[in-house]
């Protein structure tokens, strides 16, 4: 089995005794509420998602990070995990060592407080999103942080509520997991989208040359026009039921936020699949793009910077329906003409799945198309999915 | 120097065969290359993991109740 980043498996979730004495002492202790993203970090520490991270990033951290892309330590890392917090809230946290982080009134977990410093939102965005505009969700989003963050290792009291527990899977779980299936090697798909014909063949494509599929949609808040939650789960629970060997693939969640960070968080995405056990990880077109803020390989190209990231890209072109071909194809595959292909744009898939577009069944399977039909509204308006829950049924 | 580079003596003979192939290398420089190298190097050195055993037990009974094994 491939070794965490760092090479250990982070736990940092408490239980029995030492939780219940943390919990009877937790309103005695300062407190910070955090929103639900900042919840789905917590949780992502403190089950080893983000080994080798115990916590949230310290200053010297942070600055390897956006200018180096590297922890201080030298590990390969390209997205900042960052606390943020309102000035006034600090303050009335006091100057204790220990800070209960709570969500919905909740204690979350602990954080021992290592550092407070400035946020520098420019150098943090510049860095990371490679842009100051702040048309790009990323930048809006370090435009509306507070200005100090906390750094520090934590601890998890308890998770917020998933709507779709049943396929949220920690590291250790698909460690055991993969083991169990006989899987030596696993490539793993990251998406937030619904899935096309284009999307299974670059799985089946890449499932050929490894034991097994991990396929692991980002559960979370999207920009507007992304598909909610629900709808992408659903739909690759069908397709996957329909389509995939049950021994070759599993379907579970990754709960966080989508960055929009372009090539670092491709880099991002292949560290936390090496974390669930995943040997190789597919990058395909504009990963993680927004708009037209990157090229359409430098999600791509970044990888060169990394000779000891410890998983390997599997670095997918764009791919088209030809229908001379009769398949889903791409530059390298294909010698036919523009004339004879159709893209999976997101207005001609979205067509597809309404049934408007007389290619549908070159673009998507039925099953898939049904159960976005399913939904009213299968679109995210507002930039926040909460999702409800979805039947239980075998899905390994 | 920069403050966060350190030296490490390598043979001079092979920095100039370094320096002569930098352009093959797909490497800026000396420095850039003995980095590279030396990451790949540890990489490939990483330790393999097996879970936890006394975790297992628990884990395989959540596995089994959602469905992903038999």
């Amino acid at each position: 089995m491939i070794a965490p980043h760092g090479g250990r498996l982070v736990n940092r979730v408490l239980d029995g005794e030492a939780r219940e004495a943390w919990l009877a002492s937790a309103a005695g202790l300062p407190q910070i509420q955090v929103g639900l993203e900042t919840a789905f970090d917590l949780e992502n520490l403190a089950t080893g998602v983000f080994s080798p991270l115990e916590g949230f990033m310290t200053h010297a951290d942070l600055e390897h990070v956006l200018h180096r892309k590297r922890l201080a330590n030298d590990l390969p890392w390209t997205i900042p995990i960052v606390l943020d917090v309102a000035r006034e809230d600090l303050a009335r946290a006091g100057s204790g060592e220990t800070i209960v982080l709570t969500h919905g009134g909740r204690p979350l977990a602990l954080l021992h407080l290592a550092e407070v410093y400035q946020l520098d939102r420019a150098e943090f965005a510049g860095a990371v999103f490679g842009t100051l505009d702040e048309r790009h969700p990323g930048v809006a989003r370090v435009a509306a942080m507070h200005d100090l963050l906390v750094g520090g290792p934590i601890e998890l009291l308890s998770a917020v509520a998933d709507p779709f527990a049943a396929y949220r899977l920690a590291p250790a779980e698909t460690r055991v997991l993969f083991h169990l299936k006989g899987w030596r090697t696993v490539v793993g798909f990251q998406t937030r989208n619904v899935p096309h014909l284009g999307h299974e063949y670059v799985q089946k494509t890449a499932l050929t040359f490894v034991d097994g599929i991990f396929i692991n949609p980002v559960i979370g808040r999207k920009k507007a026009g992304d598909f909610k939650d629900e709808v992408i789960l659903e739909a690759y629970a069908a397709l996957m039921r329909h389509y995939y060997l049950r021994d070759r693939a599993v379907l579970g969640t990754f709960r966080t936020e989508m960055r929009y960070a372009g090539p670092r968080e491709a880099v991002f995405h292949a560290i936390v699949r090496k974390n669930f056990g995943c040997t190789h990880f597919i990058v395909g077109r504009d990963h993680a793009g927004v708009g037209n803020f990157y090229g359409p390989y430098d999600a791509h190209v970044i990888f060169e910077e990394f000779p000891d990231l410890g998983i390997v890209p599997l670095l997918f072109t764009a791919f088209f329906y030809c229908t001379k071909c009769g398949s889903v194809a791409n530059e390298k595959t294909c010698p036919h003409g523009p004339a004879h292909h159709l893209q999976f744009s997101g207005t001609r898939f979205r067509k597809a799945l309404e049934g408007g577009d007389p290619d549908s069944a070159r673009l998507v399977r039925p099953e898939v198309a049904e159960v976005v039909a399913r939904h009213p509204g299968p679109l995210v308006t507002d930039g926040e999915t909460v999702g409800s829950p979805l039947p239980a049924g075998p899905r390994g | 120097m920069p403050e966060d580079m350190t030296f490490v003596p390598i043979p001079t003979a092979l920095c100039r065969r370094v320096e002569a192939a930098l352009g093959r290398l797909g490497q800026a420089t000396v420095e850039t290359f003995v980095t590279h190298v030396v990451r790949t190097a540890l990489t490939a050195h990483e330790m393999v993991s097996t879970p936890a055993p006394d975790q297992e037990p628990r884990i395989v009974d959540r596995l089994r109740r959602l469905g992903y094994i038999d």
